[in-house]
């Protein structure tokens, strides 16, 4: 009896050590709804303005962290999202993108605005402030940040018009998919 | 920065500071009327310092933000930590003054399941197969309250696992030196699967982003399944050292002999 259980017990450690071999499935976008807070930060955009999370209550958010003088992913991720919001339309325009600076030291706001014209198909917002807040915002999304440090995750954090974390978007990502993502978050927000 | 700032939290848990604190002060207390040796003390304290340090200090924002810090953590949480507090034989120092007898009580049933040797190695090796799946590592990452219960779980089912092994009262030698051989081949296989895997099986660590910008992902992941391999290793063969020496030759009974209610106490 005892023994007829132990090796249940076995096989199904087996089978789940098998889970293992199997590569993840690279869903391009990550559902992380319940498993992230709510967006919530005290920081100041572009236009030098201190602004919360509630100045963006009703818009799709699309949060991304970043730095001005980043030469490859900062810019292609901004490209990407921009393509995918041209492709969307007028409805592109319940969207915003808010790129926060991970070097608060040396983005300004007019740095952040000027290197953010490119985009403005994507609606961007510059987000920067004191090393702390930003350190804030950082870990409420378990994204890395180091003050002095510039390595940075590829994820783009979306969240619904009430402020609810929706998706994990990554690297492999592509415009189509942003755009079929972000349509099923305003269909259903 | 000053080497203070290294030691204040990167996720301040008041759980934690509670726990290590009422912990510490037990054992200082009770230290004055169960008078532990040196060793026993060393031990408890190195223990209880390393399982705050990777979980209540900067530590804790490298084991979040690169796979082989979050493998040396979980060595400190699982193994380490607990085994060195194990080695202390808190129990007897506790019980001189904390009610610990009542407070076991309402514990009693589930305890004396999970402490089976065959639940107890089946049990330890579960929790880490679990949370190294792929699927859940990516949510224990992302979900705070998912990280805490993983880590909890990792140092209260270690502190459970090398408690019994090392001083286990119910036991005889020989079956507590076979509960740490058969934890070992679960955790090599898993190490080895990770170090060999030809892709990336925690791609968490890339899109919340990596503390180490200078490692690439797959030696992240490589070093990551040696610590996992090497640590189910080490411990064991110290822990079946330890028994064996401590509870066979130096007591001059025999491995399969039951320990004497009580023993524990003593020394």
């Amino acid at each position: 009896m005892q023994f007829g259980k132990s090796m249940r017990l076995a096989a199904l450690l087996c089978a789940s050590l098998c889970l293992l071999t199997a590569p993840l499935a690279r869903a391009d976008a990550l559902p992380v709804a319940g498993h992230l807070p709510d967006l919530e930060f005290s920081l100041t955009d572009n236009a030098g303005r201190p602004v919360t999370a509630n100045d963006y209550r009703g818009k799709t958010v699309l949060l991304y962290f970043g730095f001005t003088s980043c030469s490859a992913q900062c810019p292609l991720t901004m490209a990407r999202l921009s393509a995918a919001l041209r492709a969307l339309g007028p409805k592109g325009d319940a969207v915003t993108t808010l790129f926060v600076s991970i070097d608060p030291a040396h983005d300004t706001p007019e740095g952040l605005r000027a290197w953010l014209k490119p985009f403005a198909a994507a609606h961007p917002v510059g987000l920067t402030g004191s090393e702390r807040a930003v350190a804030a915002l950082a870990r409420r999304y378990r994204a890395a940040y180091r003050p002095g440090s510039l390595a940075h995750g590829t994820a783009v954090y979306l969240f619904d018009g009430a402020g609810r974390a929706r998706y994990l978007l990554t690297e492999d990502e592509s415009g189509a998919g942003i755009e079929a993502v972000l349509k099923t978050v305003a269909a259903s927000s | 920065m000053s080497p203070l700032y290294w030691l204040t939290p990167w996720e301040p848990s008041f759980v934690v500071a509670a726990a290590t604190l009422l912990a510490g002060l037990a054992f200082w207390r009770g230290g004055r009327a169960a008078r532990p040796g040196f060793g026993r003390i060393l031990a408890f304290w190195s223990g209880l310092a390393l399982l705050y340090i990777v979980s209540h200090t900067q530590f804790d924002y490298y084991a979040e933000h690169e796979f082989f810090m979050h493998r040396i953590q979980h060595a400190v949480l699982h193994h380490l930590g607990p085994f060195l507090i194990a080695l202390s034989r808190p129990f007897p120092v506790f019980a001189a003054v904390l009610p610990l007898e009542r407070l076991k009580k309402p514990l009693a049933a589930p305890l004396r399941v999970l402490t089976r040797p065959v639940a107890a190695v089946i049990l330890f090796d579960a929790l880490i197969v679990l949370w190294l799946s792929p699927p859940v590592h990516f949510l224990g990452m992302i979900d705070w309250r998912l990280y805490r219960l993983m880590n909890w779980g990792m140092a209260v089912n270690g502190l459970m696992f090398w408690g019994q092994a090392l001083n286990g009262g119910r036991w005889s030698p020989a079956c507590r030196i076979l509960m740490m051989l058969a934890v070992v081949p679960t955790q090599i296989a898993l190490g080895v699967v990770i170090m060999t895997a030809p892709h990336e099986l925690y791609p968490v660590y890339g899109i919340c982003g990596r503390a180490f910008g200078g490692l690439s992902p797959l030696t992240d992941q490589r070093i990551g399944g040696a610590v996992l391999w090497m640590c189910a290793a080490m411990t064991s063969v110290a822990g079946i050292l330890i028994v064996l020496w401590r509870d066979v030759v130096a007591s001059g009974r025999t491995a399969f002999s039951r320990p004497v209610l009580g023993r524990a106490a003593g020394r």
